[in-house]
């Protein structure tokens, strides 16, 4: 056993959040354990997000709790998980230069080297500002600044939605070969069949409750179809 | 962490106020130099008449954009869309807070000594072509009496000139972690969030004036800068006294404005 493989990293205990009248998560209970790669799917409104921002401390539980690494979300745990969320959240105004500096900065695990060495691919000079990037290029800079941290937990919330097949897989190529993989990589989704090579596990997520937590593989053995064909099924309007 | 937030914060607002200082810097010079041969040569009328238009506006400007910004940068940065970076470092809250509030207090200070610099700058650049030995004489003679009178006499009213300033600078500063504390308020409403930190700023200010009718009512008078005639403002000592206990109260209530922010960001902060 590694430091953090086969250890669990991210634990909800009767989990609840509310948005006011209306229930976003409910009572969810989940252990997810270092050396994986798991899918959060379900559609839209199911919960996903609100998920994710509670484990990164952007949202608090209205009940239950959430523990990262054994911890209460919070400072401690911020330096130790790599978070992509599900939208733009780079200052516009500062340049590919400026927002290496900062991460390197504030991260102590932030590997500038590869995340340059990512970025010479993508052929971006370093003083084009963030502003002057296209919705493609931008998602991709901040997948990249995402997996150049030698994290103990990745949170990717829809890291390939809004992008064209050819840089879903770009997203996809760079989260498998840039994640520690000692580190919980939870991956937020609705585009299953785009994903679901790279999963170790899936989560399913209806209406803010768990519906089911397995291995992807022993889901395709035991239903004879894959994820993505299941959740169709699962999900069916 | 504080230092390092408070670095990029400069960094974020000086990408606008120093071209602000820079082109106020310029235009008070040029203005200057344009008065000068305006004495001279007619025909120059509406450039220097233009110019110094300009020069009153980029001083408007730099007022503006110091006001703005300092609830902007937090409002955008913390609570927008780039709360999602800002939120997810390794920093505490209060370090988050207090970055903004310092880089806000700096900025201000920079912006009156951008404008000192500037009146300075059209000064010389005004008044040095008329320099002869009789200016330069009265000059060195002004000079040498001033130099003297702070020596002498007036050492002390410089402490209380720098005493007054710090006491503006942190009164101002509390009226700015007043704004924070609604604006956190106001983050706690599912939508409207504007309109209710506009309410709680109101709130907050009718709840602080009665907490200063009620200590005011116990002998504690928290008002003193505003109401001199009730202290004995007359002689230096009671001067200081007054801004002492001006400084003080605004230390306290940024103290408290900046716990009610913190607590609220961290423990209920919802970025959706």
């Amino acid at each position: 056993m590694n430091e953090y493989g086969n250890r669990t990293l991210l634990q909800c205990e009767n989990l609840t959040k509310c948005y006011g009248s209306t229930t976003a998560l409910e009572h969810v209970n989940l252990a997810l354990e270092g050396g994986r790669i798991v899918g959060l799917v379900g559609p839209n409104g199911s919960g996903k997000t609100t998920l994710i921002k509670l484990a990164q401390h952007l949202l608090t539980p209205s009940e239950g709790t959430i523990l990262v690494g054994g911890m209460a979300p919070g400072r401690e745990t911020k330096a130790i998980v790599s978070y992509l969320p599900d939208r733009d959240f780079l200052p516009q105004w500062m340049s590919l230069a400026d927002v290496l500096r900062f991460y390197e900065d504030f991260y102590t695990d932030f590997r500038r080297d590869r995340a340059e060495e990512m970025l010479a691919n993508l052929q971006i000079p370093n003083r084009t500002t963030i502003k002057k990037m296209s919705k493609g290029t931008r998602e991709k800079v901040q997948l990249i600044l995402t997996m150049s941290r030698d994290a103990m937990v990745y949170l990717l919330d829809e890291p390939i939605a809004g992008v064209d097949p050819a840089a879903r897989d770009y997203i996809l190529r760079t989260i498998l070969t840039n994640y520690n993989p000692e580190a919980l990589v939870l991956i937020s989704t609705h585009l299953i069949a785009d994903v679901e090579p790279v999963l170790d596990e899936v989560v399913f997520l209806k209406e803010g409750q768990v519906v089911l937590h397995q291995n992807a593989d022993a889901l395709r053995e035991e239903t004879g179809k894959s994820v993505d064909g299941y959740f169709r099924e699962v999900f069916k309007c | 962490m504080l230092s390092k937030l408070f670095k990029y914060e400069i960094k974020a607002v000086g990408r606008i106020m120093l071209p602000l200082y820079g082109a106020s810097l310029l235009s008070a010079l040029v203005l200057g130099i344009m008065a000068y041969f305006n004495e001279r040569t007619a025909g120059m009328d509406v450039p220097v008449a233009t110019l110094a238009i300009l020069f009153t506006l980029l001083h408007m400007a730099i007022v503006i954009m110091t006001c703005v910004l300092s609830v902007t940068r937090f409002y955008n940065n913390l609570l927008g869309t780039e709360g999602y970076l800002m939120f997810s470092l390794p920093a505490g809250t209060p370090a988050l807070v207090g970055a903004k509030m310092l880089s806000a207090v700096f900025w201000s200070f920079m912006s009156v000594v951008a404008g000192l610099l500037s009146t300075v700058a059209f000064a010389l650049s005004y008044g040095l072509p008329h320099l002869n030995e009789e200016t330069i004489a009265a000059l060195s003679d002004l000079f040498a009496e001033i130099m003297k009178r702070l020596r002498l006499e007036h050492i002390q009213g410089i402490g209380l000139a720098f005493l007054f300033l710090l006491t503006a600078i942190l009164a101002a500063a509390g009226l700015l972690a007043r704004i924070y504390a609604a604006l956190a308020i106001g983050h706690q409403w599912s939508s409207h969030r504007i309109l209710g930190s506009v309410l709680a700023f109101i709130g907050l200010e009718i709840l602080e004036n009665w907490i200063r009718i009620f200590l005011s009512r116990t002998g504690i008078n928290t008002y003193s800068l505003f109401l001199l005639e009730e202290l004995d403002g007359s002689t230096m000592s009671g001067m200081t006294t007054t801004l002492l206990v001006t400084l003080a109260v605004s230390a306290v209530v940024i103290l408290l404005y900046g716990m009610i922010t913190s607590v609220l960001l961290d423990r209920r902060l919802n970025l959706e």
